[in-house]
Order: C-alpha cells, then structure tokens, then sequence
C-alpha cells in the first residue's frame, strides 16, 4: 500500500501526465459549422427512391456500352460500381416504399443472389454485369411494378 | 474553448455519471455487504475458487452475471483484497464485471451480431484469463493477508448485519476512489471540445482502436451503455476494433479503479498491469476487425455514439446554467431518481453510523447479541438454519432467475413498445412542426431506445422481426437521425421534410409488426 508522503506527492504529475497524453489525443481543430453541414448522409450516388433507382438501372442494363456516370458523381464511382451498388440497396429502398412484402422479399432475394454471386466471381465490367439473366430479370420485372405502382399512385393523387 | 463552457460542460459530464451510476453502485454496495457479512472472508475466498485454477473462469462468469458498473465494482473489489483473494483474480474480476450483465448481453445479441458478441465475450474471458495469469505469475507476493472478521449470526442479525454493512460500504474510503473515477469523467469534459470524437471511430481508420483506448481508459460507461453503443457502432459501420477497446477499457477501466490499483499494489506493478492490458486489448482489436465486420452495412462518415464523452457545449455557447439543468433533467430516468434518492439516503445513513460509532460497537453488538431461545410452544416457528451451500445455491439461481425477470421487465411487450411509439411520434409532429427544438432533442432520443427495445423484446418472445420489419425498422431510423441533425442545424423546413418522411416510415413499420 502506498502509504507515505512522497509516493502521494506523486499523484498530481501522474494525473497531470494522463492529462497530457488525453490532449494530444484531441483533433487538430474543433468541428467547424460548414463542416458540420456537410455531413453526408448517403453515398452521391445513392438514388433516394426504388423508383429512381429502377430507372437508372433500366438505363443501365438498356445501354450499358455507353453508359456514363452521371456528371455530379466522383469519378472513383464507375457505372459498373454505380450498377452494383445499385442492385445491393434496392432491398432498403423496397422497404423505404409502399411496396408489399411479397415484392419486398423477391427484390430482397434476388438482391442477395446476385451480390454474392458478384462478390465471390467480381465481374470485370459494365457489359458483363448486366448480362447475367438474373440481373435482367429482376430490373426488368421491377420496372414493371414501379410502373403499377406509380400509375396506382397517379389514379389515388387525382381521384376525387 | 471558454473557461465557463469546460467547467459546465464537465460539471454536466459528472453529473450525468452520477445519475447514470445510481443503479448500479446500489448492488455494488449490496454485493460487497453480502460478501462480508453472509459469506464472509472464507466464503467469498472460496467462491471465486480458493487457490485453484477455477479462479479465473470463476471470477469471469461471476462477473459476467453481477449487475455491477465500473464504480460499482470498486467496494467489492475491496471485500475480495480483505478476503484474500489473489490480485490477478481481483483484477480479473474488477475488468469483468462492468462488461456485460444479462440484460446487455440480451440487447448486444439481438442488435449487433450475435456471432460479435459472443466473440467479445470470449475475448473478454481470453482478456482476463491472460492478465490474470501473468499479475499472479510477475507479483506473487501481492496477495492481502485475510483481515480477521467475526462470524456473522443467521437470523435478523444477520439481515441487520447486511443493511448496516451496506451503509457502511457506502460511507467508506471505496466513496473516494468512485468521486476519483467521477473526476476522470470530468476530466475528459475539459480536454474534449463537442462533437471531436464524431470521426474517432472510422471504419478505415487505423488509429481509431488508439484513440479509443486513450479515451475510454478515463472514461465511464454503464455496462448497457456500453453495448448500446458498441451496437450503434455495429449499425452505423464503424470499427470493430474500436468497439472492443471501448468495451474492455471503457467500461471495465476508470481513473478511480486505477488509483486503487496504485495504492494497494504500487506503482511498478498497476504501470505494467495497464501497459499490457492495454497492448493486449489493442492486440486482439486489431485482430478481430476484419473478419467481423459486418457485411452490406453502410460505413457512415460520422458518429454521434462518442458525443456523451466530449463536453456537450460548443465552445461560444451562452446559457449554460439553463442548458446544464436542462441535460441533467433530461437524463434522469424513473429507475435512476429511485437508486438516486436510495444512495444518497444509504449514504447518509453510513456517514451518520460513522460519526456516531467511530469504533463500529453497533456491528459488533448486533453479531454478538444473544439469540431468541426457542420455547417449546414456538417449535412450528422455529428458525431453521441452512447450510451455506444451500444459501449459495439460493443466491447463485436466484441471480439468474432475477436476470430472466430484468430482461423481461427491461424489455416490455411489444404491443406496449408500440403505442409507446406511437405516442412519442404523435408529440414530434407537433414539435417538428413548430420547430421545437428543445421538445425534439428530448423525444428524439427515446425513440430511437423503444426502437432499438422493441427488437430485443421481438426476441426475447420468440418472435424475432423478419427482414421486412427490420428494414421498415431501419428506414424509419435513419429518418429520425436526419431529423436529430435537421434539430441539430436549426433548419425548419428540413425538419418538416425528415419528420414527414419519418411519420410515414413509422406507418409503415407499424403495419409491417401489426401481428406482433
């Protein structure tokens, strides 16, 4: 046990010591307000709606030669991550909607299955992507529903 | 940053412990009282496994079911050195202890990855088991001699002998080494301007498992604080190896702890214990980082779980007394103003048998009082004294059988949680749209706990949320994080925008569990 004088006399550098280990561990400056603001919440291009996300992935699949990044995004997002990324969000952006669960659950299944199969084979380009007939079907029957689904909405907006 | 924002600022960060605290330090104290007066220096030598290896994994799982935070644990730390227990068993369970109980192994399971958290737990056990094993091999000699005790009676005397004893726990030098840890938390409040941790624990950050480890060992985390926390972190993509030093070193280590470490076994020894500690944390972080982390989660930029360890004013804030009185009132929950007014009234119920019986012949005369003889006619009364195993039997199943019932009592049905939510949504409509501010910043929170709750009552029912409630669940999360931000930025028109968008998230995830 520490009992004398001069072993507690040591205590304050102690603490001081700890305190100056504490403050090298600050950043470099306090969070600015403009940094604060520019908190991203989502990736750019994240599409915000199953919808826009179907169109783009219409786009896609329809031209995907010439299929070039919209202009906002960073250029370290390719079309072909933009497609894969895409195709990994659709089953939060399915929920995000008035989707029901039997749709929800093939976009989610489907969603998986072809992520994993991407991860484990790594498709090297746009062209290959889109041409795995899973893919096609998927985005192809989902532009169909969102199509119902938008029409269903646009008849409920303009009934009187 | 202001003189007058760093002294609220940690006032508040003190304040908070304490409240947060309050709990917790109650079974801490209850805990060491029955150590010394049921079990007494023989009993609590043998439970945590005599001189055998058991020692270790005993003091481990012992740890993993007391209901102790890192404040807590400190008077019992204390009756195990009076009981003499080797140090590298005390430390082992001085670590463990604050790191889970059931209920926060409950809400970890459900909400992080099952398989994370069992890994944690392992780590925590290889954690413990090496420290323990290497402070028993480097200092042997460091074991207390056993402080003589009297026996305590059975009977009321024995109960009495356990109130008092708690009292005295609680007015007792452990009071120093918690108002020390308390300190540490304030420390912290001064050094760390708000929101400077909010990029601290970056998945891709190399440095954050360091960073972390300087925090947290100044720090306080409540066991469920901890696991809240190192869920959110789970969420939101942050490190893996982050999240474990947080949990070994933010909730099993604080400055009070480690003052008493210095002054019952010096110096040399605590500077080595913590450096390997701490290499040792970092070591396994380090290596657990990769192949947990989760898959198809977002990494998001920033983090808001770190904020209650900085200080929570910007640097030009005015207002500071309102604002203070204002966070601590908000911070109190029921559970917490009971244990409050219950410590506090513990405590001076200690302080006044201190003052009044210096020489402790209060203790002395209810052990040695006389028992009640029984007389012929009260043989159908008669007392019937167990054995100690059956009390530790007792005592050991009933803890279990009480963390079964907390978890249930923690976690309410879900149809409660619901309209509990339903509520709190129908109060932010109105506050969103009158922008205010200081209403969302205290619903927001809430929320966000019944969200996270009702995933684990789900659970604990035998009625897990399937992939379509869960990501309704995650959709309407999100939504009530833009909102706290809009809060946060004093933008109107997009808190309108995240509250709409929340109400009809809500919706939907109510009728996505409406057979729950």
């Amino acid at each position: 046990m520490i009992g004398s004088l001069s072993k507690a006399r040591t205590l304050p550098r102690w603490l001081v010591v700890f305190l100056c280990c504490l403050l090298g561990c600050q950043p470099a400056s306090d969070v600015s307000e403009e940094e604060h603001e520019s908190h991203e919440h989502f990736p750019p291009h994240w599409p915000h709606t199953i919808f826009k996300a179907s169109d783009r992935l219409s786009e896609l699949i329809a031209n995907p030669a010439d299929a070039s990044p919209p202009t906002a995004l960073p250029s370290q997002i390719t079309p072909q991550q933009e497609f894969i990324d895409l195709v990994g969000w659709l089953p939060i952006l399915a929920a995000d909607s008035d989707l029901d669960r039997a749709t929800f659950d093939r976009i989610d299944s489907a969603s998986s299955k072809l992520q994993s199969r991407w991860q484990t084979s790594q498709p090297k380009d746009l062209p290959t992507l889109v041409n795995d007939p899973d893919a096609r079907e998927i985005i192809t029957w989902l532009a169909d529903i969102c199509h119902q689904e938008r029409s269903r909405a646009e008849q409920h907006f303009n009934s009187p | 940053m202001d003189i007058s924002v760093m002294l609220w600022g940690s006032l508040v960060r003190m304040g908070q412990t304490l409240i947060a605290a309050g709990p917790t330090l109650l079974v801490g104290w209850l805990v060491a009282a029955i150590f010394e007066r049921i079990l007494g220096r023989d009993g609590t030598y043998r439970l945590f496994g005599g001189s055998s290896w058991r020692q270790l994994p005993q003091a481990w799982l012992l740890g993993m079911l007391l209901p102790v935070c890192s404040l807590g644990v400190i008077p019992v730390m204390i009756q195990m050195r009076r009981s003499g227990i080797s140090g590298g068993t005390i430390l082992a369970f001085g670590l463990t202890a604050p790191l889970f109980n059931p209920i926060s192994v409950m809400y970890g399971l459900t909400l992080s990855d099952p398989v994370a958290i069992f890994v944690f737990c392992m780590g925590s056990l290889t954690v413990i088991t090496v420290m323990g094993l290497l402070w028993d091999w480097l200092f042997p000699g460091s074991t207390a001699p056993i402080e003589p005790l009297p026996a305590t009676p059975y009977g009321i005397r024995r109960i009495g002998a356990v109130a008092m004893s708690m009292c005295q726990q609680a007015f007792s030098v452990s009071t120093l080494y918690i108002v020390i840890a308390v300190a540490g938390v304030g420390l912290l409040g001064i050094a760390l301007p708000a929101g400077c941790l909010q990029r601290a624990a970056g998945q891709s950050d190399p440095l954050a498992p360091v960073t972390m480890a300087g925090i947290s060992t100044l720090a306080y985390i409540t066991p469920m604080m901890a696991i809240v926390q190192i869920a959110s972190m789970f969420q939101h993509g942050n490190s893996i190896a982050a999240s474990f030093t947080l949990l070994v070193l933010g909730a099993g280590v604080n400055l009070g702890m480690l003052v008493w470490i210095v002054r019952n076994y010096r110096w040399r020894p605590t500077l080595i214990w913590i450096s390997c500690l701490v290499l040792l944390v970092l070591g396994l972080s380090y290596g657990m980082d990769s192949p947990l982390r989760p898959k198809g989660v977002e990494q998001a930029d920033h983090t808001h779980a770190f904020d209650v360890y900085c200080n929570p004013f910007p640097g030009d804030a005015t207002g500071l007394m309102q604002s203070s009185g204002r966070i601590l009132y908000e911070s109190l929950h029921p559970e917490e103003i009971v244990a409050g007014f219950a410590c506090l009234f513990i405590l001076a119920c200690g302080g006044f048998i201190a003052w009044l019986d210096p020489k402790n012949a209060w203790m002395n005369a209810l052990i040695t009082m006389p028992a009640k003889v029984d007389t012929p006619n009260d043989s159908r009364l008669k007392d019937v004294v167990l054995p100690p195993a059956v009390i530790a039997g007792v005592s050991f199943f009933g803890l279990v059988l009480a963390s079964v019932v907390a978890c249930f009592l923690y976690y309410p049905p879900v149809k409660e949680i619901r309209q509990e939510m339903h509520a709190i949504e129908a109060e932010m409509v109105g506050a969103y749209n009158r922008g205010n501010w200081e209403n969302l910043e205290y619903w927001i929170p809430i929320q966000e706990d019944w969200s996270n709750k009702l995933v684990v009552s789900a659970y604990l029912r035998g009625q897990p949320l399937d992939r379509f409630s869960k990501l309704k669940l995650q959709v309407y999360m999100k939504k009530l994080e833009l909102l706290e931000h809009a809060v946060e930025d004093r933008d109107l028109e997009e808190a309108k925008e995240f509250g709409r968008q929340g109400a009809v998230a809500f919706q939907r995830f109510k009728s996505a569990i409406a057979n729950l």
